[in-house]
């Protein structure tokens, strides 16, 4: 169980990251069923199992599972993978990762049992109870250890700008995680929903983002064959991502029982966000030059450049939806919901996927099982995206305003009944395209053709 | 090194390599300097000059008037029970609202507003005479 083999750690946190993104699209799935249909999954005169499988555990369950387990999971293993690799060292205890992998996925299991029965802190996106909060830290704890020290025990002084990323987000999470879910107990009334989106916002920011980007600037270079076009770019970049986005938390509650200057604080960062961003991705088009036709070639660059693309989107809707007057229309709308799936799914979930397609071969010596189900995987996942983003954008929009108008909730509900069911038509979508995803790797490890890999040893 | 804008030919030429990787020495384009400038006289301007909004009517009351579309906008508390078309929920504890103006007429059912039924709290109890009529307006159109 506790390999010590090189890469273990990496190999492990993706498959179990596999396993955790199935199931979580799917409660997805179930919660966008049942907009359409409360019903859904009622067992009449089965009130245990109803109780368990309420709309509102569901939920949890795949925010949760999404965020701490798919999108957290596929990204510690892309460190456990890049850092030895950038520091040509080997991983400081691959034992120990491997137990931190262990971990996780017991504590994401224990996190399901105790949602299903009922436990939740009821803070939005912290909703896990103390003592699994407490077990996120000590796992955060366990990987920075076994990390930073491979980078301590490096040969080259210089960093390359993916560690800065990886290091920065490794400090950045346990502190956003922790000040989120401190006890509404202690805190409670505006200042923990303050609180709340520190943690809410951050953890897509400062952890998600810059683990995300991290990603980007290894794998750029290595599938073009180009320099990384500039470090003056990458230097701004970074420290301008950690000096503004820490700010954000506050437009989730403009218009809100906070202070305009509060509220002020957290737009005014909201919008310049578009520097640290249109920094990162003038770096990745400057490093694109002359190698564009790369993307109609391979499958890992149609993923790169599309969460580029949907990266700078999101953060283009972002600073729009943190004005005051437009937040008074779509705050509380299904909007918000088709922006928030944005950077987490077609953003940084694609990059998760590009990570692992591109180091699985280069792991276990195998080709990629089949191209044509890559391309099947991309275009399910954009197509299903797109589908289900718009109609929950128009959905939004039509009863931001219709509630502006005084129209009765109920008849807003149905007003925007059958975008609603197109929405769960897109997320379907999306979730075959996983399927061809986990399927495609798992034949990949099973039965991929071979080739000569020198990946399994550290290359000194 | 040339200052034109169009800076894309020389620094392909030399790059670092650190950590294996390759590391181009690229100018920071010009529009994306213009952006940076922009957006920090904007933020200035903006943490100066904006006031929050707050569009809540004189006196916190939205309604005025005695019509059904008031009693409408009244109406989503009677949804939870009484049926998102209002009729009837609950198993049948919370009875059918259409035709209930008829049945207990705008008197009787003002009563049952103000002082709640059975199962049924007073919903009504704070609300002004306007709104009672208002309510028993928009339940006559529920036919």
């Amino acid at each position: 169980m506790l390999s010590n083999a090189p890469f273990s750690t990496a190999k492990n946190f993706w498959y179990t990251s596999l396993f955790w993104l199935i199931v979580s699209m799917l409660a997805g799935l179930v919660v966008a069923i049942k907009q359409i249909d409360p019903n859904f999954l009622y067992f009449q005169g089965q009130d245990a199992l109803n109780f368990a499988l309420t709309y509102a555990h569901i939920r949890i369950i795949h925010t949760n599972g999404i965020l701490l387990a798919w999108l957290s999971m596929a990204m510690v293993g892309a460190m456990f993978y890049m850092i030895p690799k950038l520091t040509r060292t080997p991983l400081w205890s691959e034992r120990l990762g491997n137990l931190t992998c262990l971990i996780w996925n017991l504590a994401i299991a224990a996190a399901v049992v105790v949602i299903c029965m009922g436990y939740s802190s009821g803070v939005e996106y912290a909703e896990l109870p103390l003592v699994l909060d407490l077990g996120v830290v000590v796992l955060c704890v366990l990987m920075s250890v076994n990390l930073f020290m491979t980078i301590a025990k490096r040969q080259e002084k210089q960093l390359y700008v993916s560690i800065w990323y990886f290091v920065g987000s490794l400090i950045w999470l346990p502190l956003v995680y922790t000040v989120g879910n401190i006890p509404s107990s202690i805190v409670g009334g505006a200042a923990q929903a303050n609180m709340n989106w520190f943690y809410g916002h951050n953890v897509l920011g400062l952890w998600f983002t810059t683990v995300g980007i991290g990603q980007i600037y290894y794998l750029l270079p290595k599938l073009t064959g180009k320099p990384l076009y500039s470090h003056k770019l990458s230097l701004i970049g970074f420290w301008t991502i950690a000096t503004i986005y820490v700010w954000n938390g506050p437009h989730h509650l403009v218009n809100g029982p906070i202070p305009v200057w509060l509220m002020k604080a957290g737009i005014i960062p909201s919008v310049l966000l578009i520097i640290p961003v249109w920094t990162v991705l003038a770096n990745v088009f400057g490093t694109m030059r002359g190698v564009w036709h790369k993307v109609a070639e391979d499958v890992n660059m149609k993923f790169l450049v599309t969460a580029a693309i949907f990266y700078l989107m999101a953060c283009l809707q972002g600073p729009f939806q943190a004005m005051m007057q437009v937040s008074a229309v779509v705050k509380f709308t299904h909007w918000v919901v088709g922006h928030a799936h944005m950077a987490p799914f077609a953003a940084f979930s694609f990059v998760c996927f590009v990570t692992i397609y591109y180091a699985i071969p280069r792991l276990t010596g195998r080709n990629i099982y089949s191209k044509a189900l890559m391309n099947w995987h991309y275009y399910f996942s954009v197509i299903g995206f797109l589908m289900f983003a718009f109609t929950l954008w128009i959905a939004g929009v039509i009863q931001g305003f219709a509630w502006m108008e005084g129209t009765p909730f109920m008849e807003t509900i149905n007003t925007v009944r059958s975008l609603i069911v197109w929405r769960a038509v897109g997320g379907t979508m999306m979730i075959v395209g996983q399927f061809f995803f986990v399927f495609n790797l798992w034949k990949t490890v099973k039965v991929g053709t071979k080739f000569a890999s020198d990946e399994e040893s550290v290359v000194a | 090194m040339s200052d034109k804008q169009n800076n894309h030919e020389h620094h392909e030429e030399h790059f670092d390599e650190v950590m294996g990787m390759k590391q181009g020495h690229g100018k920071v384009p010009r529009f994306l300097i213009v952006v940076y400038a922009v957006l920090a006289i904007w933020a200035v301007g903006y943490a100066l000059t904006v006031k929050g909004i707050d569009e809540r009517p004189a006196g916190g009351e939205a309604a005025q008037g005695v019509s059904a579309e008031v009693g409408k906008g009244l109406s989503s508390q009677c949804l939870a029970c009484h049926g998102a078309d209002f009729k009837g929920g609950m198993g049948g504890v919370a009875p059918t609202l259409h035709g209930v103006v008829d049945k207990l007429k705008p008197e009787g059912v003002k009563e049952v507003l103000v002082k709640g039924r059975g199962s049924m709290p007073a919903l009504g109890a704070s609300w002004t005479p306007d709104q009672q009529d208002s309510m028993v307006e928009f339940l006559k159109t529920l036919k």
